[in-house]
């Protein structure tokens, strides 16, 4: 019982830490101006795929809906349509990812998961996008290809970074592990 | 670094795979929409799917339309059109300048610019 109660504590402080790291890289990606319009670098997905191959799906999924809601809150977009896609896209790549993760990960490694991740999250986001918002299938069509293959380069650079950081915290004790975690 | 390096090793024949297989078909498919995209002379201006207005590429004109953000200003010159000004936070309609064939979207604001595709009831099946 006690165990189980310290187990539940320390899930919740990796929550804490983890989501608070989320919100900074969300908070850091839309400080820098993307090269291009449709650009979005999804660095929090760093954070998520750490955590869903570190900690499990519970655990990313949780992160992914604290930082969506708080990220939310304080742009001032809550229930905007920018929520929403958010929200969709997040929780859809997580879950695939877990499922990913899951299943298959036999075959593909943080790099091959992010890829899954990245595209269940545009595909959700331009499905939503049309069901919601546009209604017209031909403006989606016209941009989902581009969409899609910047997609495989964030996915691909996330799913990297991600990787080297699985890499860095496996490598190193608990006691270490927190540290390295304070430092970066 | 050699992590970096470790790390790079790491990634599996079926991550490979699978990143080859993903870029064929976005490639393939900007290829495909690049056929489908409809060019014309009509320049569609929708609000949350609402058609409000129908003008003509070869025809100057500024145009406003008001959305849930406000009001975004459309501009047809020298058979192309762009967003000239929108409410919306990113502005990514803006960004994208002058288009002549394709479409403009601006989600915060709900509006839909459209080039062509007005072949009578032609693309009305499709989005359908």
């Amino acid at each position: 019982m006690q165990k189980a109660e310290w187990m539940q504590s320390r899930d919740r402080l990796r929550i804490a830490i983890l989501a608070a790291y989320a919100i900074g890289l969300h908070g850091l990606e839309r400080m820098i101006p993307a090269p291009l319009p449709w650009l979005r670098f999804g660095l929090a997905n760093i954070i998520t795929l750490t955590a869903l191959m570190l900690y499990g799906l519970r655990v990313a999924l949780t992160i992914t809906l604290i930082r969506v809601l708080l990220v939310s809150l304080l742009t001032g977009s809550f229930l905007g349509p920018g929520f929403v896609l958010s929200l969709g896209g997040g929780v859809a790549s997580t879950l695939l990812m877990g499922l990913a993760s899951a299943l298959l990960s036999s075959l593909f490694s943080a790099v091959g998961i992010s890829l899954i991740g990245s595209m269940a999250h545009n595909l959700t986001q331009l499905t939503l996008a049309y069901l919601l918002f546009i209604r017209r299938m031909e403006p989606i069509l016209f941009v989902t290809p581009l969409i899609l293959l910047l997609g495989i380069i964030t996915g691909m650079v996330n799913g990297m970074a991600s990787g080297l950081l699985l890499k860095k915290l496996k490598g190193d004790s608990p006691e270490v592990k927190a540290a390295a975690g304070r430092e970066s | 670094m050699s992590l970096a390096r470790e790390t790079f090793k790491e990634i599996t024949i079926y991550d490979w795979v699978l990143l080859v297989v993903l870029v064929l078909v976005s490639i393939s498919g900007s290829f495909l929409v690049r056929g489908i995209a409809s060019t014309g002379d009509t320049v569609r201006i929708e609000v949350g799917g609402k058609l409000i207005y129908r003008l003509s590429l070869s025809e100057e004109r500024t145009v406003e339309v008001r959305g849930p953000a406000g009001i975004t200003r459309v501009e047809v010159k020298g058979g192309r059109v762009r967003v000239a000004d929108s409410p919306c936070p990113n502005k990514l309609c803006v960004r994208q300048g002058w288009t002549e064939r394709g479409a403009i979207i601006c989600l915060p604001n709900r509006v839909v610019v459209t080039i062509g595709g007005d072949a009578e009831g032609g693309v009305d099946a499709v989005s359908g």
